[in-house]
């Protein structure tokens, strides 16, 4: 017998392709090569694998008094989940220093699916993987072609921008409208 | 980094995984189908 739970139809999907977006990642040391962070989060993206959001918010005072639910990344209400915007947004994010610490910062489009949230400048979504990778010569710490070489551990095409900050954009943005 | 306000929600399930497929099998190759050549004309 089948229960009532069991015969729910799920909900069709709206979109079968995921979608692109752009945004930063830092580069990382990972074991012996090199890893894309995110920016914001403390966060390394696998390769070969998805990387699944979670929730990482930190409670607010306003918490305290009514504490939040926990729920699944992205929620609507909140801020969470793996973001994507377009071209001109990230290249803020070239400018920004990244700590010595990382081996500098890197730019791309980033396939973005599962539950995904729309928002007025970009996307939050629950599931994402690089999807092409562009190292700014002058945005890296460390040789770019090392770099490159390593995130080719990612498995998607990465290609070396000249270049720092507005110039490395300026030279992207003229590439992909050749 | 700053996105704006939600406008809408949706679910994508790409039909092809965006996670690309590493470390396969490479498949034997294939013979290549050879015509014979044809005699040499008397």
């Amino acid at each position: 017998m089948t229960s009532e739970a069991a015969i729910e139809p799920t909900p069709a999907p709206d979109y079968i392709e995921a979608l692109t977006a752009w945004r930063a990642w830092n580069v990382v040391r990972y074991n012996a090569g090199y890893r894309l962070a995110s920016v914001f989060a403390p966060m390394v993206w696998p390769t070969g694998e998805r990387l699944a959001a979670a929730c990482l918010r930190q409670p607010r005072l306003l918490d305290l008094l009514r504490p939040a639910e926990s729920h699944e990344a992205p929620g609507s209400g909140c801020e969470c989940g793996i973001y994507g915007t377009s071209l001109p947004a990230v290249g803020d994010y070239l400018l920004a220093l990244v700590g010595r610490a990382g081996a500098g910062r890197v730019v791309g489009e980033v396939a973005l699916w599962g539950e995904v949230v729309e928002c007025e400048r970009g996307f939050r979504a629950s599931l994402a993987y690089p999807h092409r990778l562009y190292v700014p010569t002058g945005c890296t710490h460390r040789d770019g072609w090392e770099v490159a070489r390593a995130l080719a551990d990612y498995g998607v095409p990465v290609e070396l921008v000249p270049g720092r900050g507005s110039e490395a954009m300026r030279e992207l943005e003229r590439r992909l409208a050749a | 980094m700053e996105i704006g306000k939600p406008k809408r929600v949706y679910r994508i399930e790409p039909a092809q995984d965006p996670v690309p497929r590493r470390n396969l099998p490479r498949e034997p190759p294939r013979p290549v189908p050879v015509k014979p050549l044809p005699a040499p004309a008397k």
